[in-house]
Order: structure tokens, then sequence, then C-alpha cells
């Protein structure tokens, strides 16, 4: 289904976040993903259904002053 | 050229239109300024400026602290000899006044000198009235090589001499010489000198350019507040001050602020120099002169002088007793002026130390 | 103990550094130990899904608080958003607002600053607001309920020092919060000269992580930051000992 991945209009295969991540092959520590605009926990992604037209942010920290 | 044309100048000078017209801002910036006009300084001067005393301390224990550390020197004056041919109206030893004189010989001075130097002051100044052939060149240098003994260093407070003199001093010891003008304003000046050597105003004016020349190392000089004007008595001064700074570089030049209290003279002084006042001078006279050594005598008492300690002063007398033969007790004699500062010099030790402030004996700039 | 007290929270060094523009990650753990830096600011930016870079957490030891800052915001809304993420993200409540809309000077927006600030501070963030000096500004933050100000010494990056140090005196004398002087510090010296004015701590990321040795250059700032600190004491300790409020100097002309 069509989602918004970090500001992108993407075709995805993954019915959860869980998935998604991981067939993103990242690192899942670290990342930290907003689905819909809010903050979903580790704990909760496998949990975290995917619909059409969601909008999932990848974030990490990255450097900065 | 010489000094007495900056007051030649001073004489079309309109002071009260200039006073009239100085403003809070300009006081402020003269405040702030690194090296002060002598406009500045008439600025600090002035009656406006005294709604800026606390700023005017703020920077002037700044400068103070930069230029001298937190130190206050001490010395002690002795009077050696009380007699007199001078007319000054408002001193005690006014050869008019019936008081008690006294001279000391040689072997007094010794044990006075013996006396003093148990305090531990190092620093004394020798006074004496003008009296010539009794109290000539020859006992001056006298009593100084006796004081050399006991002492690091040896100030003459007396009667103007040539620069001859004051060189011949100089080789045996003198340090410097104190010399207060009394009063700038000639006229005045004049009236309150009826007789003697010392009613030649020029004489007396010239006296710091004669020590400074025969390389006197310090020149104290300074006007008797309460003759003359107030204010323009501290800027004449002031300014007398700068220009023996600016012209002799290798003396070091201090200032001293005498207010005028009940003497054997009983000369009713028609200015009133108050603590207010006195305390805008110190301040003003810091600003204007940077490097310049502040003097205060006790004259003062113990209490104000100690809140001077803070404000850019530099130097104090302790344990002073101003009738001759004080301190080993010789018959009494009378005082020149009444000590208000009647504390031992340790006690003023303590009081100086009490307010963050190093005591000095020594002033080690001063050694041979 | 002079501890550096911030939403409550107390901290023994008054050197704030950056994980910004070093050459190395590596060195960042080795600049926190060398320096005792007990705060260390961070962005949050998202992943670049084709080439993952690796996350700047796994550099900063466990027991450093963590500022994220929200750069990228550019405006409150977005500083808002910034913020909550981060700390849903489990970093703490510390944030250091960080709303940049000028790209050539990267000059804050003090509005958007105070705006983002009332919000968050009322959330519970420990906010640490980036501005540039003013001190109405400064006074509406404190309002507004931040726990310190950070204003800027010189454009980020510039290594100029204190440029503001007028408007930054003015704010130490007049704000009641500790003042964190941030941006533009280049070397020691100027973190020292910071002190000695009074600022509270120093922020200091471009000057320690462009350094070759960012870990010596990290210690070098942080005696420097320590020696301004003792200097700044050491004035008020002498500026107290005549306690009379208004005119310590002169006080004793009105006593009669």
């Amino acid at each position: 289904m069509e989602i918004t991945l970090n500001g992108e209009v993407k075709k995805v295969e993954s019915e959860n976040i869980y998935d998604l991540i991981k067939s993103l092959d990242l690192d899942s520590d670290g990342v930290v993903i907003l689905h819909n605009d809010e903050v979903i926990k580790k704990e909760l992604w496998s949990r975290s259904n995917l619909n059409l037209k969601d909008s999932v942010e990848v974030l990490y920290f990255v450097s900065g002053g | 050229m010489s000094f007495y044309n900056e007051i030649e100048k001073f004489k079309n000078f309109d002071m009260e239109k200039y006073m009239n017209e100085v403003t809070y801002e300009e006081i402020r910036r003269s405040i702030k300024k690194e090296k002060l006009t002598k406009f500045d300084f008439l600025n600090l001067l002035s009656p406006m400026a005294k709604d800026h005393l606390e700023e005017m301390a703020k920077e002037s224990q700044r400068r103070s602290i930069q230029q001298f550390g937190k130190v206050i020197s001490l010395y002690i004056p002795m009077y050696i000899s009380n007699y007199c041919t001078n007319e000054c109206t408002y001193c005690g030893f006014n050869k008019n006044n019936k008081i008690d004189r006294k001279h000391l010989k040689l072997n007094e001075i010794e044990a006075e000198a013996i006396e003093i130097a148990k305090t531990g002051i190092r620093h004394i100044l020798l006074l004496t009235g003008e009296a010539e052939g009794l109290v000539g060149v020859d006992y001056i240098e006298d009593a100084v090589k006796i004081l050399k003994k006991y002492f690091d260093s040896v100030v003459i407070e007396i009667y103007p001499l040539e620069t001859e003199e004051y060189r011949r001093l100089g080789e045996i010891g003198v340090d410097g010489l104190t010399i207060y003008q009394e009063v700038y304003d000639e006229k005045i000046y004049k009236s309150v000198h009826l007789g003697g050597k010392k009613a030649d105003y020029m004489w007396r004016l010239e006296t710091p350019e004669r020590g400074a020349k025969a390389g006197l190392r310090s020149i104290n000089i300074g006007t008797l507040f309460g003759l003359g004007d107030l204010v323009e008595e501290a800027y004449l001064s002031g300014l007398h001050a700068k220009y023996l700074t600016d012209k002799y570089l290798n003396s070091e030049f201090s200032i001293s602020l005498p207010r005028i209290n009940d003497a054997e003279g009983g000369y009713k002084s028609k200015y009133i120099l108050d603590d207010a006042s006195f305390v805008q001078f110190v301040l003003a006279y810091r600003l204007f002169l940077p490097k310049a050594g502040i003097n205060i005598s006790t004259r003062e008492i113990a209490e104000f002088r100690d809140n001077l300690i803070g404000l850019g002063v530099t130097k104090f007398s302790a344990g002073s007793k101003t009738n001759v033969g004080a301190y080993s007790d010789l018959e009494k004699s009378t005082p020149q002026f009444e000590i208000s500062d009647n504390r031992s010099v340790e006690e003023t030790e303590d009081a100086i130390r009490a307010r963050g402030y190093q005591v000095v004996h020594k002033d080690w700039e001063l050694i041979l | 103990m002079d501890k550096l007290i911030l939403g409550g929270v107390e901290f023994k060094s008054r050197l704030l550094t950056g994980t910004g523009k070093f050459s190395s990650k590596d060195e960042i753990p080795k600049m926190l130990k060398a320096s005792g830096s007990q705060i260390i600011t961070m962005a949050l930016r998202r992943v670049n899904l084709n080439n993952s870079d690796e996350n700047i957490l796994n550099y900063i030891p466990k027991n450093i608080t963590l500022l994220p800052n929200t750069s990228g915001a550019r405006n409150a809304e977005e500083a808002i958003k910034i913020a909550r993420i981060a700390r849903a993200a489990g970093c703490g409540d510390f944030i250091k607002i960080e709303v940049i809309n000028d790209m050539k000077y990267l000059m804050p927006d003090n509005a958007e600053t105070i705006k983002a600030t009332k919000v968050l501070a009322s959330e519970g963030f420990i906010v640490l607001p980036y501005m540039t000096p003013d001190l109405i500004a400064g006074q509406r933050l404190k309002e507004a309920g931040a726990a310190a100000v950070m204003p800027l010494g010189s454009p980020i990056g510039s290594n100029r020092g204190i440029e503001t140090k007028a408007m930054i005196e003015i704010m130490i004398e007049n704000i009641d919060l500790p003042i964190i002087v941030d941006a533009g510090i280049g070397k020691p010296s100027q973190a020292a000269e910071a002190m000695e004015m009074g600022a509270a701590a120093v922020l200091v990321n471009t000057a320690i992580a462009c350094s070759p040795n960012p870990a010596e250059m990290g210690e070098a700032f942080a005696l420097a930051v320590k020696a301004g600190r003792m200097a700044y004491k050491a004035k008020m300790a002498e500026e107290s000992r005549y306690a009379n409020a208004s005119s310590p100097l002169t006080g004793f002309l009105h006593n009669n």
C-alpha cells in the first residue's frame, strides 16, 4: 500500500512498523519512529499497523550544536 | 614658564557660569574617561557631581587598586621646633600667639626618634616653624642625620628652601618634602599671611619645583581648605599637582587635604569643607591624577579616615602628636592643630587591615 | 560547591558541548571524558533510507545529559514538535530551542523562541532557549518558564568571540536566570571571558570539534571555564564586603 515515508510517497509491503523497519534494513537501535505524528515506542512497533495514506517518519539523533 | 601662568589664566575664568552649565551626562562621561582633562576635573568638582559620588567612588577604587594595590603607607610627624617668625592668621604657631614654644636639641631629637621607632613606623615627617638662625639648614641637616639612623624615609615639612639647600639635604638622606600652598588665591593669601617670609606668595608657590629640580623623590602639596573658595582651591591644587607630575618625571607627587580645625590661632573660617565635599575632592583628585598619592592626616577622625580607605587614599599618618617633644613626653608644649584620630599606630594598623588593606611602613621604591 | 543548576538538576561542569562537526565521532566520548562536560547537544533528523548513518547516541556515555536541539525548526510550532519527539524518544526533559529562519547568519528568531518556550515549559520540559542577546526577550523567556537563557556570543561557527559582550552583560545584570553564552566562542580565553562576566556556563561546539585534538581542546576549555568562574566569584566576594545595599562605598556619608 501507499504511505508517506520520510516525506516521500512509497509503496510498501509491510503490515506494521516492525516489519517496515526490518524491510528497510535499518538498525532498530536508536531510530525514532513517528507514525501519523505520534512517537511509537519500540515495544509497540509490531502492534502499530500500517494503513493506506499513513505517514511514517523515521528519525534518529545526529550530530548537531 | 611656571605654574603661576595657570593661576593667571584661571583669574579670567567664569567658574560660576561653568558650574551652572555642567550636565549629568558630562559628569558621567568624565567619570568613565581614562585620561581626564582639566574640564573633566572641574566637572567632578561641581556641585552637581555630588549626586554621583558612589559612581565616582567605584571608579576611583578600581583605579586606585590597579595603580597602588590595596595598600596604605604609614608615617609619623615629628615636630622639633615651633618657634616661628611668620604671622599666619590661621596657625597655632603664629609668631603673635602666646604659646609654649619649644625647640629640641639634638639629643632630644634622638630621644624622640627612639620612642617613635618603637611603634614600627619607618617613615617620618619632620616639621618645624620658620625661624631664621634658630631653625637653619644646618640644624635641619643635623636632625635628619639622627633620624636616618632610626627611619628609612625622612620627609621634611618646613619653610621653603633654595634648590641648592634641597639638594644638600637630599644628599644626606631626605627623601622628599611637603609644602602646602595654604591658599592659591593670591588676594586671600596676602590677607592671611601678614608677616615673615611666608608672606611671599611666589616664593612659596615655586617651592615644589625647586624640590623636584633638586632631585627630591617625593613631593606632597595641598591647599588648606577653609581659607579660600573650596572648589577653586581644590581645582588649583589639583592643577598644580598635574603640572608638576607632567613636568618633573623623576619625582612622585602626592596631595593632602588639610581642612582647618580649631587651633590656637583662633581663625574663624568662612568656608567650611563638609565631609561629603571632602570625599568628592578625594575622588576627583584620584580620577584626575591617577598616579598621585593622597595623604590623610590625623586631623580627621578615626571613623572618617577608615571610610576613606577604599576610596583612593594611599597614605596615613598614625599615632601622631603635633606638639614638640611629645613622644618622649618632654615638657608639654602647644600643639599646632588638634588631633582628631587619637589611635595608636597599632590600632590604626588594625583598622586598615580590617578593611582588607595592607599596611606598608617602607616604600621600597624610595630605597637608595 | 558551586554547582550549575538547570531546571532543578545540578551539574558540576559549566562547559556544555556539542556533537556537531567532529571529523570522527570516536572523538566525542574522548572529548567528554577529557573536558568533564556533562551536557551535550544533538539534533534530530530523518534517517537517510538509502544510506543509513550511525546514531550519535552510541557515542555518548549513559551518564551524560542529552540536550537535543530543535534545529531545522523555522517557527515555534516546528520547534515544539521536535521537542516532543525528542522527549518521547527517551532523551529526557532537556531541550535546546533553536528556531532559525535566517540561513545566512543563522540568527535565531527570538519571538518564535519565546512562543515555543511557553508551550514546552508548561509541558514540563527544561527549556534552554538559544537567542539573540536582548534584555527584553530575555525577560520574556524567563516569564515563559525557561530554565536558563542562551544568548549568542557571535554568529554560529564564526569563532569571533563575545562580540555581543555589552548586551550579554546587561542581561546578566538584570535577568535572574542562568545565562549560558552559546555560539561564537572560539578560544578558551573567550570562554574565560564569558565566565568572568558572570555567565553561568558556556556552550562550545565548533571550536572543540574542529580542533585537531578535540579531547585536548575540550580540556583546555574546561580549565578556562573553571578559571573564569573562580575569578568571577573572587570579585563577587570582594564586592559583598560592604553590605550596604545602595551605596557601599559612600553610604557612610549619609549615616549621620
